[in-house]
């Protein structure tokens, strides 16, 4: 494993810059980023990986934040099969939850996040946060499902930085508009005699 | 077969625009020169990406030369050299554009899907006895696609599921040699689902004033006219494309890409959420401008 490369830095990287590069990979790929995710394991590895070659190249006296996990609460309902299902999740087995799932008679709010939770990890969004959002409904005051119908509305957050800084997105112009209406202001005092911009 | 996947070009430094144009040049030439040159005339930018993608992933670059063609007779342009990468954009091209035409032909009975099949007909016969598998697993799911159209599926999350495990479908042939394949299916899902809906939003007004099937029409509960369920399902589309287009990223993240990084980023960041944000105004409607 080439360290310089993992953190995509050049060799002659000095440790401030080494420590951002870092920072900004860690942020990528921290377990938040990928909760609810079929591929977390992929990137606790590579966060693993990001880690290791951290160490080789930081100084000593300077601390590596290690990844912590991104695992689900505890069994929180008196239910043993919701238990048993929680812990089908944990291991992946999805398909294994959901038919659990609909075998199960009484839906109540516990349910209802579970539901939204297996929804989540096969990619179903819509029906993945009407669940929880059910779920929150009938228990306004549970923690858990709270922080899950959050975590669904706030996945999307991440993503779409790079493109709002790129300044694509409003119709308002910003600087480019700035410089053209002073421009075409200019240009009207100098057809009047005057001059707004002496420069131009 | 859409034209939604494609780079945000303003954002597209110079060098990576030339590149871009390479792999769809690439793919063009690949096409007629498996295909024949009638095939040409169906080519597509999301199988571009195909391609792409599928170079950036292999271990050995086949890189860029200079070359004529039709489009551009006298001057030499930069194209891709035929490799892996580019025969298998021009398979995936040619797969996916003949069935779209059936699946056209079958909805809308439409005159130029008709007549466009029958001139992919000889190169669909030759791109299915070169990649089997994936001919096979889209057809099979443009059937189970239909039939649930047929059967009027009011939610977007099991209608998209089609689509979005055809596109892990065609993806699984990418980049076999990379061991990326976990990451390169869960990509290729939410790529699909980012497609259909994409596709259905964006196409509303048409398919309810021909009452054809939309699967937004229909979780909107098909009351009032298009602009009402426009405006009243624009929060839970957006959502749904925007948060599977965060997991199409989160995935793409974990590829080993060995090269043509700054495109594929341009093209994931900020071509897709572009793509996005104007269809949700309103005001997308397909694949524009040449390139």
């Amino acid at each position: 494993m080439d360290p310089y490369k993992v953190l995509g830095v050049s060799e002659d990287a000095t440790q401030e810059e080494i420590r951002a590069a870092y920072r900004e990979l860690v942020k990528k790929y921290h377990p938040d980023q990928y909760a609810n995710n079929p591929l977390s394991d992929l990137a606790q590895e590579k966060l693993k990986e990001i880690n290791l070659a951290y160490d080789m190249l930081a100084d000593k006296s300077q601390q590596g934040h290690g990844p912590s996990g991104g695992a689900y609460g505890a069994g929180a309902g008196p239910g043993m099969e919701f238990a048993q299902i929680r812990d089908m999740i944990v291991r992946g087995n999805i398909q294994g939850a959901e038919s659990a799932l609909n075998a199960i008679q009484g839906r109540n709010a516990e349910w209802h996040y579970l539901y939204g939770v297996v929804c989540l990890r096969k990619g179903w969004y819509d029906q993945a946060r009407e669940h929880m959002q059910k779920a929150v409904q009938m228990e306004p005051n549970n923690v858990e499902y709270r922080a899950g119908l959050n975590n669904i509305n706030s996945m999307s957050f991440g993503y779409g930085r790079s493109y709002q800084r790129s300044g694509m997105q409003g119709d308002s112009g910003g600087l480019c508009n700035i410089c053209a209406t002073l421009w075409c202001a200019d240009c009207c005092c100098e057809c009047m005699g005057g001059d707004f911009i002496p420069c131009c | 077969m859409f034209g939604y996947v494609q780079p945000l070009r303003p954002e597209l430094r110079v060098r990576d625009m030339a590149l871009y144009r390479a792999f769809y040049c690439g793919q063009c030439k690949a096409v007629s020169r498996r295909y024949g040159a009638i095939a040409r005339g169906f080519l597509s930018y999301d199988t571009a990406l195909l391609g792409l993608l599928s170079a950036a992933l292999s271990v050995r670059d086949a890189g860029v030369r200079n070359e004529r063609c039709i489009a551009s007779p006298i001057k030499k342009k930069p194209v891709a050299r035929p490799c892996a990468a580019t025969e298998f954009a021009a398979d995936a091209n040619v797969i996916l554009a003949y069935n779209k035409l059936r699946d056209d032909w079958r909805d809308e009975r439409s005159k130029k899907a008709a007549a466009g099949r029958v001139f992919l007909s000889r190169a669909y016969r030759r791109a299915r006895r070169a990649r089997p598998d994936m001919a096979g697993a889209v057809e099979t799911l443009m059937e189970e696609l239909a039939v649930l159209e047929r059967a009027g599926c009011p939610r977007m999350d099991e209608a998209a599921d089609v689509f979005a495990r055809m596109m892990q479908a065609v993806f699984a042939e990418l980049g076999a040699e990379s061991g990326d394949a976990r990451a390169l299916s869960w990509m290729a899902y939410n790529l699909g689902k980012w497609v259909y809906l994409t596709d259905a939003f964006d196409d509303l007004e048409k398919d309810v004033a021909r009452d054809g099937y939309n699967v937004i029409w229909l979780q909107y509960g098909r009351e009032g006219d298009a602009a009402a369920c426009r405006r009243g399902m624009r929060e839970a589309v957006g959502f749904n494309l925007k948060t599977s287009l965060s997991q199409c990223a989160a995935a793409y993240e974990l590829l080993h890409v060995r090269r043509y990084k700054e495109l594929l980023d341009n093209i994931i960041y900020l071509g897709l959420m572009d793509r996005t944000e104007r269809v949700l105004k309103g005001e997308s409607k397909q694949a524009d401008g040449s390139i």
